[in-house]
Order: structure tokens, then sequence, then C-alpha cells
């Protein structure tokens, strides 16, 4: 049965890559015209830090789904917050200068594709949270989803952030 | 235990699951007719006045989103629920209550996209809803809006299914049903759900950008401020030409099942039509651009997906001779499953070869949006796909409903459907070649124009009676058919060893499987394939 859930959960995340890849290859796509606009009002170190913790949540992850043990479901639970938080003070200065989904191209590529991994985190906290709650068994089926939503991430820091500030 | 509809609604039984995915698609599929039925009564003669304008664009993107996304998938994923526990040998799929979910989320996709017509309009910018048609300033009320979610919902239900496949034909195989000898139709449908994974989610990415775009005045696909509407080409048919595939594909399956048993002889190349999908699942996400050849994209370019458009006609003519030539020697039993078999072959081939036509870019530059476009997409969706649906709903109605389908009305259900459907769609290719134009609500009454399209309207009464006919038999052998018995024609792969209905956990036993025939071995000892054939 776990090798299904596994398995299962794997095949879900090859069709997710695919998403994900096509909401990149969009923000590539406009990438010349917004590429200004980026590099204006991104904030490549504050992001950094919290793209670090995001990172260590797969790690206290990993530990979790080793060992068993709720402290770690707990850390990773808290890491992930923090790392929403983040993106939402990024927001929220985005917007206050102005700039939102409908303003402007980089708007509407960067919004869409870091809302939609937002969106991918939120409910991997609310998985995490179940787990935390009801000691299920499921802990290495989500920890596959936290791994993926995490290098979905780099992915994107990579390619919004990085490549601006090169 | 529950009983009457609280046991249907609440069910994680895979095959009553697949009976509600069948009956909601054969329901759409009335209605998607009707709307075939109105748009051929508008074109009947020149300059009628029978349906406006917008309620023809309305129909026409109705009828394909419809035929596409609330028949052919819901039906294939249907007879796929149905049948890949059966023929492997397992009890259910891997997930039963995912199983549930995907057949409700694509309810609910064919129920927000029919409830756009109560909510100031049905979607009318084509099943690829082009933008920026499909923007808010061109399409301003809120029938987009129910578009995208509604298939957002059935792409999902997709994609579950999807999941389901491959978990199942993965992990429940019986003992002995090793990856050489799954049938045909499993071995498709395992590649299938690949597909279906690879490519919905290039949908569901530009189905959320455009939605963004409608609702948060986002600019992906809004050329006035820096967006890009060939992107939105781009992106529907990286998913819209694997679609294609995905629906033909379960149809090569179930052929690849029906020919066999009704020429008795196994299908010859086995290896070749497994190899020659796996080739054509690959090719499909190289041959998108060809819908776009009439967009200035650069000749280099173009030319590359020409000639990638040209090379997936190769794995798909292999299995054509596959079938052909596991025909050639056989004593074949016409029965009604076999015909629609048979006129698959030929109406397919047709199907295909017409649209080989698209991948010569001149001819393309030509033809494209012109009736033979229409021509063409019927062959390959109706001579082919419905074809072999027809085909698999007469061979495996009998393990669903323990009756067989009237042989009589089968008949008259397959003559009428034959000449309906060449009458409606043959006259469609020469009246392409003259220019006329697809899409568009009425046409000036040009030489033949008017008597061409009333050959194919007369050929769509036809066609249409034909397929009442088809459900008549249904309703009518559901009630009154012949007693199928476990195996009533006499098959090979394990679905047939179950009772007719299968019970709830489907077998008492499963019979050993040492070659691709178990039943073969069974019901002939002394010439078993595992020690004439090899075990394969």
């Amino acid at each position: 049965m776990r090798q299904r859930a596994r398995l299962g959960m794997a095949m879900f995340l090859l069709s997710e890559a695919v998403f994900f890849f096509m909401l990149i290859a969009a923000f590539v796509y406009f990438r010349a015209a917004s590429l200004a606009a980026a590099a204006a009002n991104l904030n490549l170190g504050v992001t950094a830090v919290y793209t670090a913790c995001l990172m260590a949540s797969s790690f206290t992850m990993w530990r979790a789904s080793a060992t068993g043990l709720r402290a770690w479901l707990g850390g990773t639970i808290l890491l992930g917050a923090v790392f929403l938080f983040g993106q939402g003070s990024e927001y929220l200065r985005l917007f206050h200068q102005k700039i939102t989904i409908s303003q402007s191209l980089f708007g509407t590529t960067f919004f869409t594709l870091t809302g939609l991994h937002g969106l991918h985190v939120l409910v991997g906290i609310a998985l995490l949270a179940i787990l935390f709650g009801r000691r299920a068994l499921a802990v290495d089926v989500v920890a596959l989803y936290w791994y993926f939503v995490d290098i979905v991430w780099l992915a994107i820091f990579a390619i919004v952030y990085l490549w601006t500030f090169r | 235990m529950r009983t009457g509809v609280s046991a249907w609604l609440s069910t994680v039984d895979h095959k009553k699951i697949a009976v509600l995915y069948m009956l909601t698609a054969l329901f759409f599929f009335v209605v998607g007719g009707l709307e075939a039925m109105a748009m051929r009564a508008q074109l009947s003669a020149p300059n009628l006045k029978f349906l406006s304008p917008e309620t023809y664009d309305q129909i026409f993107t109705m009828h394909g989103t419809t035929m596409i996304f609330l028949v052919v998938m819901p039906v294939l994923v249907g007879f796929g629920v149905y049948l890949v526990p059966l023929m492997i040998g397992a009890g259910d799929m891997a997930f039963p209550r995912l199983n549930a979910l995907g057949y409700w989320l694509t309810l609910g996709g064919g129920f927000l996209l029919y409830v756009s017509f109560l909510a100031g309009g049905a979607p009318d910018a084509g099943w690829f809803s082009y933008a920026p048609l499909s923007e808010k300033a061109y399409s301003p009320h809120s029938g987009m809006d129910y578009w995208a979610l509604g298939l957002l919902l059935l792409s999902a239900g997709s994609v579950i299914a999807a999941v389901n496949f491959v978990v199942t034909i993965a992990t429940l195989r019986t003992p002995g049903m090793t990856i050489r000898r799954l049938p045909l139709f499993v071995w498709i449908t395992l590649v299938n759900s690949v597909l279906i994974l690879a490519a919905l989610p290039a949908l569901n990415a530009a189905l959320v950008m455009l939605l963004s775009d409608r609702l948060l005045q986002a600019h992906f696909f809004d050329p006035t401020h820096g967006g890009s509407p060939i992107l939105w080409q781009h992106y529907f048919w990286i998913f819209g030409h694997p679609e294609v595939y995905i629906l033909v594909l379960p149809a090569f399956g179930m052929i690849s099942e029906i020919i066999p048993v009704f020429a008795r002889k196994p299908i010859f190349g086995y290896g070749f039509v497994a190899a020659s999908t796996l080739a054509i699942a690959f090719l499909s996400f190289g041959v998108w651009v060809h819908h776009m050849f009439a967009v200035a994209l650069g000749r280099v370019f173009i030319s590359v997906f020409a000639a990638a458009s040209m090379l997936i006609a190769v794995p798909t003519g292999v299995k054509i001779f596959n079938w052909a030539a596991t025909l050639v020697g056989g004593s074949i039993r016409f029965t009604t499953a076999m015909l629609f078999a048979v006129a698959f072959l030929l109406e397919f081939t047709f199907g295909g070869l017409s649209g080989l036509a698209f991948a010569v870019v001149p001819i393309d530059w030509q033809l494209t949006d012109t009736y033979f476009v229409v021509a063409h997409l019927h062959y390959v969706a109706f001579g082919g796909i419905a074809f072999a649906l027809f085909a698999g709903a007469y061979y495996w109605f009998p393990k669903i409903t323990g009756r067989l389908l009237n042989e009589s009305l089968g008949r008259w259900n397959f003559w009428m459907v034959v000449i309906g459907f060449n009458l409606t769609f043959f006259v469609q290719h020469i009246l392409g070649l003259m220019g006329m134009p697809r899409r568009v609500y009425t046409y000036p009454d040009l030489p033949w124009w008017g008597v061409l399209n009333l050959i194919s309207t007369f050929g769509a009464v036809i066609l249409g009676l034909g397929a009442l006919v088809f459900v008549a038999n249904l309703f009518a052998s559901l009630a009154f058919g012949a007693r199928a018995g476990n195996d009533p024609w006499d098959a090979w792969t394990l679905e047939w060893a179950a009772a007719s209905p299968p019970p709830p956990d489907n077998f008492e036993r499963v019979p050993p499987v040492r070659s691709r025939r178990p039943l073969w071995d069974l019901k002939h000892p002394e010439s078993p394939d595992w020690a004439t054939r090899g075990g394969g």
C-alpha cells in the first residue's frame, strides 16, 4: 500500500512538473519585456534568506519521515510558514509600489508564477498539519510532495531572481 | 449495504464508476449530437437564418468541447476503469475513492460548461478558444469563464484517472501477468496515462493564465499590454495535439482486442503495436505547430514540425498493417462489433491520409480553416474513435450487463452510421477545396455549395438516426437481450473468465497466466500458447 501511494504521488508530481514548467516558460517568454521592472523591484538578498528557510525545511522534512518525530514535522511547518510570510511581505511591498498582476507584464508573470507556487506551499503546510494532528502513516508520501515544491522554488528562484541580478 | 440510487452515488466499485462515466458520456453524446443537428439544419441551404450568428458560434463551440471533453474522454476513461482491473486479474483500481473523485469532477466540469447557457451565454470562441477572441474585451460575458473553469475540473479528473491507471497497472497485476503479456488495451492505457500526465497540465497552465487575464486583468494573451495571443496557440496545441492521440490511442487498444478475437488469430506483431504506441506518444509532443502553420513563425521552425508531422504517420501506419495482417488468413466472424472494427480501419486510414495533407505546409495554407479540416477531423474522430467505441460497446456490453446487444438492430445501427457518416463528411472535403470557411453561420449561394451542403445535412440526419438506433438497442437489449454467459465471443483475455456482470470483487479465482491468451490456454490444454508460441 505504501509503495502504491508513493507511486501515485510521483505520477501526480510528474503532471505538476509540467504545469510549473509551462508557467516558468511563460515567465521566460516575456522576460525581455519585464526584465527592467524585475531588476528595479525585486529584492534578491531578503528572498535568498527565505529561500534558505524553505531549503532547510526539506532537511527537517527528511528527518521527519526518517524518524517519525513530530518535532521535525513541527519544524517543517514553521519553516514553510516563514517562507510564506516572506513571500507575503514581498507582495505587500510590491503592492505599495503599485505593482500588481494587472499593472504590467512583469506583474502578470511574477504574481501568477510565484502565487501558484505559494498556493502549493500552503497546501503542503495543510497536509503536514494533518499529519501533525493524526500521526498518520503517509509522512513519506507528503515528503515527496514537499521536496517537489522546494525544488520548484529553487528553479523559480534561479530564473526569477538570480538570472535577473546576474 | 446501500441499495438503489444511494448505492450508485456513494460507490467506489470500479465497475459502477465506469458505468457512471459511460452513461454520462452517452447523455452528452446525445446533447452534442443535437448541437450538430442544429448546425446542419442551419447550413442545409444558403443564406438561412435558422440560427443567429451568435447562437451558431455558441453551438459549434459547445459541440466540439462537449464531444471531446464530455463524450470521448469520459467514455474512454470509463472503458479503462471498467476493463483494466478485470484484464489484469485485479479486484479493483489501486485507489477506489480517488476513482470516484475523478468521475464526480468530470460530472462537475460538464455541469459548469452547460450552466453557462443560463448564466448569460455559452462560450463562443471555438473549442480551442484562440486569444484575443477569448479575452474579456472580445468575450465580455461569462461563457469563457465557465469554459475555462469547467475544463480545469475535467482536466483534473483526467489526471486523477491517469495516476490511478499507472499505479493499478504497475502494482495490481495477477501473478504471471508480465509487462510482455499485458493485453494491448492495458498496454495502451498505460502509455496513454503517461501521455495525459504530460499533456493535460499544459492546458491547465494555459487555462489558469486565461482566467488570470479575464478575472484579474493580467496580460498574458492581451496584445494591447504586450501580451501574446500566439503564446495561447502554442500552449493550447502543446496540449491539443497530444490530446488527439490521448483520444485515439484507447480506440487503438479496443481495436487491438476485438480484431484478433473475431479473426480467430492472435494479434500480428504484438511488440510492434506496443512499441509504435510509445513512438506515437513520444512524437505527439513534437507536432503541435502544424496547427499553426498559418502563423508566420519562420521557415526552418515550421519545416521541423512539418517533418515530425509526417513522421508520426509511420508508427500509426505500422498499427494499420498489424491489424490488417491479423485479418489476413483469419476465419473472420462479422459480428456488429467486427463490422465496426473493420470500418474503423478504412475510415481511420482515410482520415489519417487527409491529415497527412496538412503536414505539407503549402497545402495547409490553402486548406486551413476550411471545411476540409472539418472533414478530416471527423474522419479521425468519428470514423476512427467513434467507430472503435461502437465496436467496443458491442463487444463488452455483454460483460457489463450480462446481455448481448441485439445483432439485427446492430446491423441497422452499423449501416445507417456508415452511410450517414460518409455522406455527411465526404462532401465537406470538396466544400473545403472550394474554399468554404468553417465556423461561419451561413454561406452565399455559390455554384454547388448549396447542393453539397444539403447532401451533408441529409447524411447527418441518417447518421443521427443511426445513433438513435444504437441508443435504443442499448436500452432494449438491457431489458430483453439474450443472456450472454461469461464468454460469448470465445475470447482470450481475463475479463471473460469473470461472471457477466462480474460480482463486486470480480473473480472467484483468477486463472493462471502463462501467456498472452490465458483463456485460450485454459480452453485448450492440449495446445496452450505457452507451449506452442512461447510465453511472451
